[in-house]
């Protein structure tokens, strides 16, 4: 069947799908569009809301489709996007051959009848008027331009919704350090048998005072704890409500802080700041440089998302550029795949602009290109000169949680029974997290690894590693 | 900058956190007491304090160990590492077979990868390790070096690192039972007295379960040499040896029980009284087999099956029988699967690849109709390929064309899956009869052949 207008408007869910496919078919939206030599199958990278593009493939005559994003609306506006632009738009897309996802995508399909597997033919709108593109454009030109007066009261509305939500945060802030006083008075030895249930209505309190960012902290404070070994238990108890008393006591403060760690604290509270916000933001530290994709890891959040978080080296010699970034996307857990955006040992010339921070490290790609090659970046030798930046970076950002180490010239050894540390060759070691013991096992008895690790202090998390024998990529 | 905490007085601030303030007040160190915000409790800044020194503080250096003895067996494994394109056809297969057969297929893709002679990638040894640990006897060194490293302390075997030392008549007796089985029907196959001699050496320092171990590696070469020392087990102390000892003298065909075990077994399979089957003509077509299990409970008729065709020899069968033996293997029903399990399995045992292939080539070219249980039995016990003139008498057989055409009809995606035919049926083919293979399954979805397509690519990337 080929694809039209009307076919478009059939695979539409509803009429809302097709307007908001409609705003995405600006080319800026689209740094790739594609169609394989046989024109039977599209895809597209679409810039959405998170720190990576969402990655679209479809049949070209719409019996298929997949894209990355979490809508849970099939097709979603991004396909609906892709397959409008093939039928009003085709000179955008590029003839070539597919990349490996479009050809797994492809390979897996089912059959020709017409949807993935799984994804039912939506029936919401069978029963009223059907979709219509036209409505959708017709609806889309009639959207009025903006009304100073009305901007202005917006931004009022805006102003007046930001200060109330200043003071509850204060409130929950002040909720928070009694409850903290309240723990210490018990004393920490036996917190953490109680850190679920104790830590329950604050969390919710902090959540209804808009300061989510401490409340997730808190949320995941139980689990951190029975993470680590019993001897180590009350001592994190200590340095994670420190922590927090520490965030609350800076953020009352924060006008005495340099903007980049008022931003942090702001963050760590629970203010986000938008995608465009970021972009459009001069005084982001930016880097453009040529990216491995180290690792990707998954971690479900108490509030029910999924925190994917890819992990990227730079290979870029330049020293006044972090050495490393991180992606993090959130989709709902109900979603169901991890669908990252990119896999381990993809190479991506590109920019990423970080969120301002006294140790920056996030980040959003702004904008990229497929690249061809990529050399793993060699740092000075051995763990010394990474431990060194880690204790810059934590002076710098008390808070903060993990920090890539880039190493280079180091071993890995085993320290007892499924135990492994990394050593160097000045006899310093650090510890590898248990899990890994049976994933880096492999890597015992090969000399001078460079490797990518996530360091809190205590732990290292191995992320990537150069080695004489290829690449190892942690799989999450 | 120093620090405005020393040791000592974290400990104190630690001390009182852990024991509780309302137990153990604050003392706020000297030192500190400018720092701190007037009129505010110091319980907060302090905790926060405390906090910090700590996380500056880190943990203890861990103390690295020597680099283990079998980490670098595990890089000296002179085999060559997996090409990389058939490194990356074999992550395809193990992603795109089906759970349930994983078990069952990948196991054959790292028979077919061992016998091109190379190994896996170190770094991928952690995916296959199940599959590595179950055929932990058949591996090299870098896979056996890979399973010490990783084994647990409960390990014995592991820890004294016979995962990776390779097992001698000097060295034998602290392997694992399975091991030394496999060693001594090594032996056996070259000589079978001198097995049977390394047995009797440590025969009665051995508990139960490695004699019973041991005697059964006595199926390799099982001849009349061997009677004596079946006949003293006659009054071993486990039962489990002595019936082991009295099956295996059953099994001797010198004796006269094997003989008349024989004319037993032959009897099940009838032939036809046809003109033709009389010249000789009409032999594979016309012989029926029956169990005489009449009024026999399952149990009980396993049990008949195992008594009548445990360790025989395909071809004395078929002698006895008076037909060639592709026609037996062709009269065996499917319900009848354990007695050509049971042939496999003697014929595997002394090492004969040959017969077994002859009775799988059989079984696939004669049936009717293929199922997946039936052919992962049948691929399990494959140690090669098909012969590529077997295989493309399979590949044109009814049963593999009824199972392609039935898996091209689905219309439901329960249907559409493989379900062991494709994937396993690829395990068996030889390289030069992939690209016909891969022919075959052009009617099928790219979904539903995905696993049996990532396979052929696996051995047409191997070396030759």
């Amino acid at each position: 069947m080929s694809l039209t207008r009307e076919r478009i408007e059939g695979l539409a869910p509803d009429q809302a799908s097709l307007a908001a496919a409609l705003k995405l078919v600006k080319p800026a939206n689209w740094p790739m569009l594609a169609a394989s030599s046989d024109a039977e199958v599209l895809w597209g990278e679409c810039q959405g809301s998170g720190a990576t593009p969402y990655r679209v493939v479809a049949a070209a005559d719409g019996s298929g489709y997949k894209c990355t994003c979490p809508s849970r609306k099939f097709p979603c506006k991004h396909v609906l996007a892709v397959l409008w632009q093939r039928v009003d738009k085709p000179e955008r897309f590029e003839t070539t051959s597919p990349p490996q996802w479009v050809e797994d995508w492809s390979a897996r399909r089912r059959g020709s009848s017409g949807r993935a597997p799984g994804k039912p033919k939506p029936e919401g709108d069978d029963a009223g008027a059907p979709p219509s593109l036209d409505a959708a454009l017709a609806e889309a030109a009639t959207i009025a331009p903006a009304d100073p007066k009305a901007a202005a009261r917006a931004e009022a509305q805006r102003e007046r919704i930001r200060a109330e939500r200043e003071a509850t945060i204060l409130a929950g802030l002040d909720e928070l350090e009694r409850w903290i006083a309240d723990q210490l008075n018990q004393g920490l030895a036996d917190f953490a048998a109680r850190a679920a249930s104790a830590a329950r209505t604050l969390s919710t309190r902090l959540v209804d005072t808009k300061a989510g960012g401490l409340a997730a902290r808190l949320d995941q404070l139980s689990s951190e704890l029975y993470r680590v070994g019993e001897d180590r238990r009350a001592d994190l108890a200590i340095e994670q409500l420190g922590i927090m008393s520490l965030i609350a006591s800076a953020y009352r403060h924060q006008d005495r802080l340099p903007a980049p760690l008022r931003e942090d604290v702001r963050r760590a509270v629970g203010w986000s700041l938008r995608r465009e916000e970021l972009l459009a933001d001069a005084t982001a530290p930016r880097a453009s440089s040529v990216w491995i994709v180290a690792a990707n890891l998954s971690e479900v959040q108490p509030d029910k998302l999924r925190r994917l978080e890819t992990w990227l080296v730079n290979t870029g010699d330049d020293p006044g550029q972090p050495r490393a970034a991180v992606l993090i996307d959130f989709v709902p857990v109900s979603g169901g795949g991890a669908g990252f955006p990119f896999a381990p040992g993809e190479i991506i010339d590109g920019e990423v602009v970080f969120y301002p921070s006294a140790a920056p490290l996030r980040g959003l790609l702004a904008s990229r290109k497929t690249a061809a090659t990529a050399t793993w970046p060699r740092p000075l030798p051995g763990l010394a000169p990474a431990l060194q930046d880690y204790t810059a970076r934590l002076a710098a950002l008390p808070w903060l949680d993990r920090w890539p180490l880039l190493l280079a010239g180091v071993t890995l050894h085993t320290a007892g029974k499924g135990a492994l540390v990394i050593a160097d060759e000045a006899g310093a070691a650090i510890a590898v997290e248990r899990g890994q013991f049976d994933q880096l096992t492999p890597l015992l008895g090969l000399d001078d690894l460079s490797l990518l690790c996530l360091w809190d202090g205590r732990i290292a998390q191995v992320l990537a590693a150069e080695t004489a024998l290829g690449r190892w990529h942690h799989e999450g | 900058m120093a620090s405005a905490i020393d040791p000592q007085s974290h400990a104190r601030l630690r001390q009182s956190f852990l024991l509780g303030l309302a137990r153990q007040p604050l003392t706020t160190p000297p030192a500190l007491a400018e720092l701190l915000p007037h009129g505010r409790e110091p319980a907060l800044p302090l905790l926060a304090l405390a906090a910090q020194w700590q996380r500056f503080a880190g943990a203890a250096a861990p103390v690295a160990d020597p680099v283990p003895d079998a980490a670098l067996r595990l890089h000296q494994d002179a085999r060559p590492i997996l090409p990389e394109a058939a490194r990356r056809a074999l992550k395809a297969l193990a992603r795109s077979v089906e759970k349930s057969l994983a078990s069952s297929a990948l196991p054959l893709a790292l028979r077919r990868i061992q016998a091109a002679g190379c190994r896996l990638h170190p770094f991928d040894l952690p995916d296959f390790v199940p599959h590595i640990k179950a055929n932990a006897e058949d591996q090299g060194l870098a896979e056996r070096a890979y399973l010490a490293l990783i084994a647990s302390d409960a390990d014995d075997d592991a820890t004294k690192g016979l995962f990776f030392e390779r097992i001698t008549m000097e060295n034998w007796t602290t392997f694992p039972k399975t091991q030394r089985r496999a060693f001594v029907a090594e032996q056996r196959r070259n000589n079978p007295a001198d097995g049977r001699a390394l047995i009797e050496s440590v025969w009665k320092s051995e508990p139960a379960p490695v004699r019973a171990a041991l005697l059964d590696a006595l199926m390799v070469g099982l001849g009349s040499d061997d009677q004596p020392f079946l006949e003293s087990l006659s009054a071993d102390r486990a039962d489990s040896v002595k019936q082991i000892a009295a099956q295996l003298l059953t099994r001797i065909a010198e004796r006269t029980e094997h003989g008349a075990r024989l004319t037993e077994a032959a009897r099940c399979f009838q032939r036809a009284g046809s003109l033709l089957a009389k010249i000789g003509l009409g032999a594979a077509s016309t012989v029926t087999f029956k169990l005489p299990a009449d009024g026999l409970k399952w149990q009980e008729a396993e049990a008949l099956r195992e008594r009548l065709f445990g360790g025989l020899r395909l071809t004395a069968l078929a002698t006895a029988v008076g037909a060639l033996p592709e026609a037996l293997i062709a009269s065996l029903p499917p319900s009848e699967h354990r007695v050509l399990t049971l042939l496999m399995d003697a014929a595997a045992a002394e090492g004969d690849d040959d017969t077994v292939l002859r009775i799988i080539g059989a079984r696939l070219c004669g049936g009717d109709a293929l199922h997946g249980y039936a052919l992962m039995s049948l691929a399990a016990k494959a140690r090669q390929p098909l012969a590529p003139q077997v295989a493309e008498r399979v590949l044109a057989s009814p049963a593999w064309q009824k199972a392609i055409q039935d898996l091209a009809d689905a219309t439901t995606p329960a249907a559409q899956k493989d379900d062991g035919r494709l994937v396993l049926m690829a395990a068996l083919m030889p390289r030069a009869t992939m690209p016909a293979f891969v022919a075959t399954l052009t009617p099928l979805s790219p979904a539903t052949a995905r696993a049996a397509k990532d396979f052929t690519d696996l051995v047409l990337a191997l070396p030759t």
